[in-house]
């Protein structure tokens, strides 16, 4: 049970994919201006995110990487797995857009365009390779004794609630672009400075998180 | 459509090139790859010149690692990892991970100077820090901070430079980080001496039972008296919020528990927030009267014979208001009942007191 | 001449992918607030995959069909970065280790896709090698000069000579920091491009206007 409480902290606030790992900027301030698209791209990445994991998880450990029972290594092509990970990673982004204009050709209106975006987002890739060859949850997430494995399940539930860390901040980040909207900034300073300034107070608020230890 | 239409088509162009980038870039990679690729070999000879060699002002030293897979390896707070031996030095390069860390583990290479028999520790060369966890706060462990394991070597020593209630602490600012490391060092020390000297740190709380609540690696102890009764010191660990309870039971001849006095309250560090901390430990003055006399039988009618915690304000407790105090209190009177006669053999065949 | 001379003033001020177009962020914050020689590293880093990529990619540029060209450019970059890390696993391991997790996302980093999407695949392989270096360059400028920044504020040091002994603003190592000094840099920038801009185009008005003037006399 700790185990799944300290995941959730470790995803969402200690280790939030923006504001701490620095990924998934791009999406960050370019999509955060409205909250509606936020939100939108938000779901989109994490789903996307935990399909990834579904999908490159197995992959790694038990295609590239694979050992007999006892453990030993039948072959190794640790190093073809950034070709590996992107391609699986471009392919589920494809089939996302093209279900979505099958299942809802006005969801695929509002937020279609977003999709292959996904594709180049640090976030997802970042959020794969986190597991390669990682064998205890205790290395990713802090406080979690050896006593955890690494397996799909673990790994499926971090990138579940990164993907939940990721939006929640480009909401509190499109909310407070949406009230900066309302007052006139100076010339140099609109777009994206602002939007930088606004981002360093965010992260300066999830620098309390930090400090938890349980 | 047909084969011919097929293979011209746009669908087999493409694929066709897809295919092609892919294989030139996986033969690529793969012939890269076997010039390029970085061993263990390599990656730990690397390691070894940047943290080691300076020790050894540019002497040429071969480690040759020395396979310990029969032996003990967890040790408590650490675990080893890998030794080598240096030969030319008589020292054995020891890679342990230290728990207790900030962030997690640390993973540390201890030098230890043994004698020309390579039998007997005479001494700590070096200690570096090998590895440590994202966020780890390493920067404030000075070089003299490390150097002070080889400075302060004795035998038997065990290093406590991390931890705020121990004499020798040293003030870091990274006190965690600290404690790991010496739980790393402490580790390959034990370790050495069981590997090398084939000296087995006695435990002196072997077969015993009931020690998932009783903190073994501090504090708790026991002695003979001079009526023959076996005095059992027993430091609890926390059950938050209670903190926690260090108690002195004694056992008489009988097996029964003829005295019982708290020497340290766990409210001291945390308790609930309905009472203050004198009205907790009222409770459990008045609880700990009801012990005395007691036998294991006691306890474990009580809760049973794994004695688990049965809740708050179980029935179970004579008094309620302070479920996880009594707890802890209980569950040390039953520690110390179910073990008289173990600890009693312990300390007749050893002659003397032990502790840790 | 003219040519190359507008792909590099592009590449490296006028259409600066970190100031003026705001790409490849992801890797500008992590590596700006770690430490000048990290950024600078990255930046060198960036500059030789982007150059090679848009050689490859603008060689291959007739022979790649155009619906799956996003997916070829993908697997040359992912090569490109695959190699990259061996030699720098191999050559340079400091380097290799102040990177970290952000050398294997420059493959999906948007200056390196977004060059051959818009670049490599319509210009020739030599426009292309410039291209990609006038605007690694342009990266690695603008990290590097970010980068002195944030470590000079963060631990009062300059590429790891300590210059400051008790000068520091620990804020400047964090994200924070990093996102505060990369927010008023395109400040500065874009305001100082403006300026530029416009005082060209205001001579550029002056000389027309003289020229008309001297035309109707």
């Amino acid at each position: 049970m700790s185990a799944f409480i300290l995941i959730i902290l470790s995803a969402v606030f200690t280790n939030n994919f923006i504001t701490v790992k620095t990924y998934g900027i791009c999406p960050f301030l370019g999509v955060s201006k409205k909250t509606s698209s936020a939100v939108g791209m938000g779901i989109a990445v994490t789903i996307v995110m935990v399909l990834a994991t579904l999908v490159t998880y197995p992959v790694y450990n038990y295609v590239m990487v694979a050992h007999n029972a006892d453990g030993t290594e039948i072959w190794n092509f640790q190093f073809l797995w950034i070709i590996f990970f992107i391609f699986i990673i471009a392919s589920l982004v494809q089939m996302l857009e093209m279900i979505i204009r099958k299942i809802s050709p006005s969801l695929y209106n509002s937020m279609g365009v977003y999709l292959p975006l996904i594709t180049t987002n640090c976030a997802v890739l970042g959020v794969t390779q986190m597991f390669n060859g990682v064998t205890s949850l205790g290395d990713i997430v802090t406080g979690v004794g050896t006593a955890f494995t690494m397996n799909i399940g673990w790994a499926l539930l971090y990138a579940l609630f990164a993907g939940v860390g990721f939006t929640l901040v480009m909401i509190i980040m499109s909310g407070l672009r949406e009230r900066l909207n309302c007052y006139k900034t100076h010339k140099a300073l609109a777009g994206f400075p602002v939007a930088m300034i606004t981002a360093c107070f965010i992260c300066m608020a999830f620098m309390v998180f930090s400090y938890i230890k349980i | 459509m047909t084969a011919k239409q097929f293979f011209k088509s746009n669908v087999f162009k493409c694929l066709i090139s897809l295919l092609c980038v892919l294989l030139v870039s996986g033969v690529f990679l793969a012939i890269a790859n076997g010039f390029l690729e970085v061993t263990e070999e390599e990656m730990f000879k690397r390691q070894f010149n940047k943290q080691v060699s300076a020790v050894y002002d540019g002497r040429t030293v071969t480690p040759e690692e020395k396979d310990i897979s029969g032996q003990n390896t967890a040790l408590g707070s650490s675990t080893i990892q890998k030794v080598w031996l240096i030969k030319e030095e008589n020292d054995y390069l020891v890679q342990a991970e230290g728990k207790g860390g900030y962030n997690g583990s640390l993973t540390i290479w201890t030098i230890i100077k043994m004698d020309t028999s390579l039998k007997a520790i005479t001494g700590i060369r070096a200690v570096s820090i090998y590895a440590y966890p994202d966020g780890e706060l390493v920067g404030n462990i000075s070089v003299a901070n490390l150097n002070l394991f080889a400075q302060d070597y004795k035998d038997g020593i065990i290093y406590n430079y991390g931890d705020k209630t121990d004499p020798s602490y040293v003030q870091t600012n990274s006190s965690y980080s600290f404690s790991a490391i010496c739980n790393a060092v402490n580790g390959s020390i034990e370790f050495i001496n069981a590997f090398a000297g084939g000296i087995v740190k006695e435990d002196p709380f072997e077969g015993f039972l009931y020690r998932d609540f009783v903190n073994t690696d501090k504090d708790t102890k026991y002695e003979l008296n001079a009526d023959g009764d076996v005095v059992f010191t027993v430091r609890t660990k926390a059950n938050a919020p209670a903190g926690y309870f260090t108690v002195e039971i004694v056992v008489g001849t009988d097996g029964l528990i003829k005295k019982y006095t708290v020497k340290r309250y766990g409210s001291e560090d945390s308790h609930g927030e309905d009472k203050t901390e004198e009205e907790y430990n009222e409770i459990v003055d008045k609880m700990i009267l009801t012990y005395m006399g007691k036998d294991l039988k006691y306890f474990t009618d009580k809760l049973g014979e794994d004695m688990a915690y049965p809740g708050d304000n179980s029935d179970k407790f004579e008094e309620t208001g302070a479920s996880r105090s009594n707890y802890l209190c209980m569950y040390a009177g039953a520690f110390a009942t179910a073990n008289y006669q173990k600890a009693l053999d312990k300390l007749t065949t050893d002659g003397g007191e032990t502790d840790e | 001449m003219n040519k190359y001379k507008k792909i590099t003033l592009d590449g490296l001020i006028f259409q600066n992918p970190t100031f003026m177009l705001v790409l490849g962020t992801c890797p500008t914050l992590a590596m700006i607030k770690q430490s000048a020689t990290s950024a600078m590293g990255m930046g060198l880093t960036v500059l030789v995959i982007l150059t090679l990529s848009n050689i490859i990619i603008s060689a291959l540029r007739k022979v790649i069909p155009n619906s799956v060209r996003i997916p070829c450019y993908i697997v040359i970059i992912a090569t490109l970065v695959t190699f990259v890390q061996m030699l720098l696993k191999k050559f340079l391991p400091e380097l290799y280790e102040s990177l970290g997790a952000f050398l294997a996302l420059i493959v999906v980093n948007c200056i390196v896709l977004g060059r051959a999407e818009a670049f490599a695949s319509k210009h020739n392989v030599g426009e292309a090698a410039v291209d990609g270096i006038a605007n690694g360059l342009g990266f690695t400028i603008a990290l590097t000069l970010m980068g002195i920044i944030c470590e000079f504020l963060g631990s009062g040091s300059l590429f790891g000579l300590q210059i400051m002994k008790s000068f520091k603003i620990a804020i400047f190592s964090q994200p924070a920091g990093a996102f505060l000094v990369y927010g008023i840099a395109i400040a500065v920038f874009t305001y100082v491009i403006d300026a530029f801009e416009r005082s060209r185009r205001v001579k550029a008005n002056k000389l027309a206007r003289e020229n008309l003037l001297k035309e109707a006399v």
